[in-house]
């Protein structure tokens, strides 16, 4: 302990204590100011994080920037996650709205033209009720058409908020990676300064420690009187601690009889009974 | 045919094509139903010659030789028969309602030509005023049922 005590101070001996105070007050120093940052840090790491989830719908809640606006690229992903939600909803409108795909009114309106206007042999028959929902289908999948070409820009739109949002969560993401080496460094720079400020600390305390009030020899009256059973003061309990008396006392008052004889006793117990097969630990004993 | 062309089609184009197609029909018709008709004649002679050979086979005496045989031989031949006149009898009634159709829808569209197809486009005047397409109230009606049940 000794030899660790001394090995842990061994660069601090031949400083002056107001240099290790120095010391100390720099090292306290630095600890607050890379914890100030790794709070910092942490509260960046967590917007990147909540704008990640965002983005990707993992949540509906927006990150809370606390009005802390200083990261333009989480902000340009929150106002693109936004803008996406809008054409998505647009989208999503149209598409509840009209619920035939584009392709599919195509399809459908291509079929419907041919059974109003392919030839028909005069042994098939086709219903006027028939060719009078053909003709309104027709004539309804063309207003759909029309209107997914008008809303061509909301697919291209998505499209591109989409392209958009992912690029710029990519970059976010990146941040985030980055900000989490930046807290793995920051965390392992804390804790070195915080052991140094400590080992500078335990050294000041050591050097800086009162010095010792010398405690007074107990007088052979307290020996009598703890040998009577009766109470002592701290005091003198103190001396006795301090410069023996206890265990003395012990060992006047009780002499160590029993401790043999349990030695003893264990001792014949552990005695072999089959003596030939124990003689090597008896060698041993 | 394209999306393009398909957005080109007006209801007046449609509807001459549908005329046209029915006009053609129509003038195919009565060809058909003397077709028809002849047809139907030659299954009813069949079947009537061969439903008196039957009877004249049932009215013999069973006792001659093979009785047995022709009588089964002659009401096949009769069922055959039967069967085929009955068969144009369906297909001359099908062009006879084809012709009836055919005329009525004639009328119908000829009418609708000038520009009464209002009707006909309350749907598409639906979607294209921002409404919800036939399909998407069909689906929302289906809904609307299994969630009432």
């Amino acid at each position: 302990m000794n030899s660790k005590s001394s090995s842990l101070f061994a660069d601090l001996r031949q400083k002056e204590t107001s240099e290790i105070e120095t010391m100390y007050e720099t090292a306290l120093a630095q600890l607050s100011t890379t914890e100030s940052q790794l709070l910092d840090l942490y509260r960046k790491k967590k917007i990147h994080s909540e704008t990640i989830k965002f983005a990707v719908s993992k949540t509906t809640q927006r990150p809370n920037m606390k009005g802390q606006t200083e990261d333009a690229l989480v902000e340009l992903a929150i106002e693109q996650k936004e803008d996406f939600d809008l054409h998505l909803a647009r989208r999503d409108a149209l598409v509840e709205r009209l619920l035939v795909p584009r392709h599919r009114v195509v399809h459908a309106m291509g079929e419907f033209h041919e059974k109003l206007t392919a030839s028909l042999n005069p042994t098939e028959s086709i219903s006027l009720a028939t060719e009078m929902e053909h003709f309104a289908r027709f004539f309804e999948l063309q207003a759909m058409l029309q209107i997914y070409r008008d809303e061509q820009d909301v697919q291209t739109s998505l499209h591109r908020a989409r392209s958009n949002l992912l690029e710029t969560i990519k970059a976010v993401n990146k941040n985030d990676r980055r900000l989490a080496q930046l807290i793995n460094q920051h965390r392992s720079n804390a804790k070195k300064q915080r052991t140094e400020a400590g080992r500078l600390k335990a050294y000041l305390e050591k050097m800086n420690a009162s010095p010792v009030i010398p405690v007074p020899e107990p007088s052979p009256e307290v020996n009598e009187r703890l040998l009577a059973g009766q109470a002592l003061t701290m005091e003198e309990f103190a001396s006795m601690l301090e410069h023996g008396g206890l265990t003395e006392l012990d060992s006047k008052k009780a002499p160590s009889n029993k401790p043999n004889q349990r030695n003893k006793k264990s001792k014949r117990a552990a005695k072999p009974r089959r003596s030939q097969r124990q003689s090597p630990s008896r060698k041993r004993d | 045919m394209q999306a393009r062309e398909l957005l080109t089609v007006l209801p007046a184009d449609l509807i001459k094509s549908i005329l046209a197609r029915r006009q053609k029909m129509a003038d195919l018709l009565p060809k058909e139903l003397e077709l028809r008709k002849e047809e139907n004649d030659r299954a009813y002679k069949l079947a009537k010659a061969s439903r008196e050979e039957l009877q004249a086979i049932q009215n013999t005496d069973e006792t001659a030789a093979n009785h047995e045989e022709r009588l089964l031989q002659a009401q096949q031949t009769y069922d055959e028969h039967e069967q085929f006149r009955r068969r144009t009898s369906s297909r001359l009634q099908t062009i006879k309602n084809n012709i009836q159709d055919c005329q009525e829808a004639i009328d119908f569209w000829e009418k609708l030509a000038d520009g009464g197809w209002g009707h006909l486009l309350e749907d598409a005047e639906r979607v294209r005023s921002g409404g919800a397409s036939s399909y998407a109230e069909a689906k929302r009606h289906t809904t609307d049922k299994e969630g009432e049940s």
